[in-house]
């Protein structure tokens, strides 16, 4: 089976001989996660690697202490970023292995290739004033700092969150992960002290990104959450001598709120994700941003958010595949390509960057059991993306291979 | 897509011009159309004696562009070190790329240590040498004239013609 599938991704490389593939394996590695053996797991319990409990990504509804940790995001030999989650339950996953002092990638018994993790950061470990683990206000990935501003996503209050979505689902089951309990929300002044941390290994970090749980409440939509994000930006702004390289992913605001953001911050870049393009599965995956504030008001708002940030600036992404789940997703992959490249053409033009990330089946959303998205089907679409947004003079430049890592699209750009 | 490569050594000759920053380091990659490209660059070292270290300041320049497409489309690299009569031609194959960790910050600091705390690395790229050659003008010029003792050697020249030094 594992030959097979080899012969499947080196099959896949002949066809599309654009796309590299390192990139067409990390595509399968965020399809199909990877676990690691015990000698590898036993490998990666020292201050080189132990990157600890994450406090986003959960498995099947709960998490659990536990006296070993994970390491960090995957990294391929070429750079690549592999944001696997060992955590995660996959039907069909990689296999790590530690053989000589190296980790090797296994799919099977076949040898895939050597690859190795991100690093554990210097600031992990360390509390701020307050006693908060700063591992607990942001995690790293190779050259990003992820800051989760608030641990609650209101659209669960409601049952209107997004169907392949389980953040924040147990929150509550990760608080033995940690001494101090988790809050929702954190305090600006412990981040202010944890970037400031973070700042003291050299060359560790070169942008900064905030995401949080979706907040709409306030007198308009999302009032209180922009100005919870203007209090964090400009606690994390005390650190830089003027605007830094920085990203928010957020819901879709309006130009008020936006351009009170890039005015009172250091902020450079915004990302409010449309998840799904197609109208009718906008509306059946993504119910509570269908209502807060609406499709044709999600579009327009990101469109106007590029007269603020500047073209190339502004972002959105699809999660890849979930446009195919059952029972109201497209029939084909041609038809999903056929919406997504669509959408991709949409944005450039205007000069939006519209990215993908490959939809992984969490036990705790309500899409649990479907299919993870064909790979021909996810290199097709990252080879299309990337074409697109090529002809249109776009590099995604906040989310690139060693930013963020999560699009393959990206990634490619690479070469240009 | 492994990197099981033959691994060349690299002499002691090779090791202390890779190590000195004042040799004359020269890095050959293909551009997009299979052009060579060649840029001179002293950042480039070895630490171990058996690996090539290459910190690259710059993600988008010519040069880490060509890097990347060789790790993704297996092309090869070429290095030229010298310094005075003494050079050597080395091919090899990307073994990876860093961009975070032990050797990649000390590569940072060793460029800050020597330009200043604002000096920055994009990053820093391992080789594997798959073959040296000593290519020092006098040694080859040995061997030509072992191999073809009358080839090419213009008969004006002080060692042939009489009546000179």
């Amino acid at each position: 089976m594992a030959v097979e599938r080899l012969l499947e991704i080196d099959r896949l490389g002949r066809k599309y001989p654009d796309v590299p593939r390192f990139i067409i394996l990390k595509l399968d590695l965020l399809r199909r996660g990877a676990r690691l053996t015990a000698r590898a797991l036993d490998a990666v319990q020292n201050d080189a690697y132990r990157f600890g409990p994450m406090l986003i990504f959960f498995k099947g509804g709960g998490s659990k202490k536990t006296d070993r940790s994970n390491p960090g995001s995957m990294l391929l030999r070429d750079g690549t970023t592999a944001p696997v989650s060992f955590e995660e339950y996959f039907e069909d996953p990689y296999r790590v292995d530690y053989q000589g002092g190296k980790f090797i990638l296994y799919d099977g018994r076949a040898r895939v290739d050597e690859v190795d993790f991100t690093p554990r950061p210097k600031y992990y470990g360390h509390l701020t004033t307050s006693g908060i683990p700063m591992e607990s206000i942001a995690s790293a990935r190779a050259q990003r700092l992820i800051i989760c501003a608030y641990r609650h996503c209101h659209l669960w209050d409601t049952g209107d969150q997004c169907k392949y979505c389980a953040f924040f689902t147990d929150l509550k089951a990760s608080r033995p992960a940690f001494d101090t309990p988790l809050r929702r929300g954190v305090n600006p002044e412990d981040i202010y002290e944890t970037v400031r941390e973070v700042l003291k290994e050299p060359g560790r970090i070169s942008e900064i990104y905030l995401t949080a749980g979706m907040d709409y409440r306030g007198e308009h939509f999302f009032d209180e959450e922009v100005e919870r994000y203007i209090r964090i930006l400009q606690a994390i702004g005390r650190n830089f001598k003027g605007r830094f390289s920085s990203q928010i992913m957020a819901p879709a605001y309006s130009k008020a709120q936006l351009t009170r953001l890039y005015r009172e911050t250091g902020l450079t870049s915004y990302c409010p994700n449309i998840e799904v393009w197609d109208e009718r599965l906008f509306g059946w995956i993504c119910p509570g941003k269908n209502k807060w504030p609406g499709r044709k008001e999600w579009i327009k708002r990101t469109l106007d958010a590029v007269d603020i940030f500047g073209k190339g600036n502004v972002y959105t992404q699809v999660v890849a595949g979930v446009e195919l789940a059952r029972p109201h997703g497209f029939k084909t992959v041609d038809a999903a390509l056929r919406s997504n490249l669509e959408a991709c053409e949409f944005f450039a033009k205007r000069g939006v960057i519209f990215l993908s990330t490959v939809w992984r089946m969490n036990p705790a959303s309500a899409l649990a059991g479907q299919k993870n998205p064909p790979l021909e089907y996810i290199i097709r679409l990252s080879k299309g993306l990337y074409d697109i947004r090529k002809a249109y003079g776009l590099s995604s430049d906040n989310d690139d291979y060693k930013h963020c890592g999560n699009h393959a699209d990206a990634d490619l750009e690479r070469i240009d | 897509m492994g990197h099981d490569h033959k691994t060349a050594a690299l002499a002691s000759g090779v090791v202390a011009l890779l190590k000195d920053r004042k040799a004359v380091k020269v890095v050959g990659s293909l551009n997009a159309d299979g052009s060579p490209y060649i840029e001179v660059n002293d950042a480039l070292t070895t630490l171990d004696a058996s690996t090539l270290i290459l910190p690259e300041e710059l993600e988008k320049s010519a040069g880490n562009r060509n890097l990347v497409r060789s790790i993704w489309f297996d092309k090869p690299v070429t290095f030229h070190v010298g310094r005075g009569d003494e050079a050597y031609y080395i091919q090899a194959k990307v073994y990876r790329c860093l961009i975070a960790g032990k050797l990649f910050e000390q590569m940072l600091l060793r460029k800050r240590a020597e330009e200043g705390a604002d000096a920055d690395i994009s990053v820093v790229w391992e080789f594997i040498p798959v073959s040296v050659e000593e290519v020092t003008v006098k040694v080859l010029r040995k061997e030509q004239e072992a191999r073809h003792p009358y080839f090419d050697r213009h008969l004006d020249r002080a060692s042939i013609k009489t009546g000179s030094n």
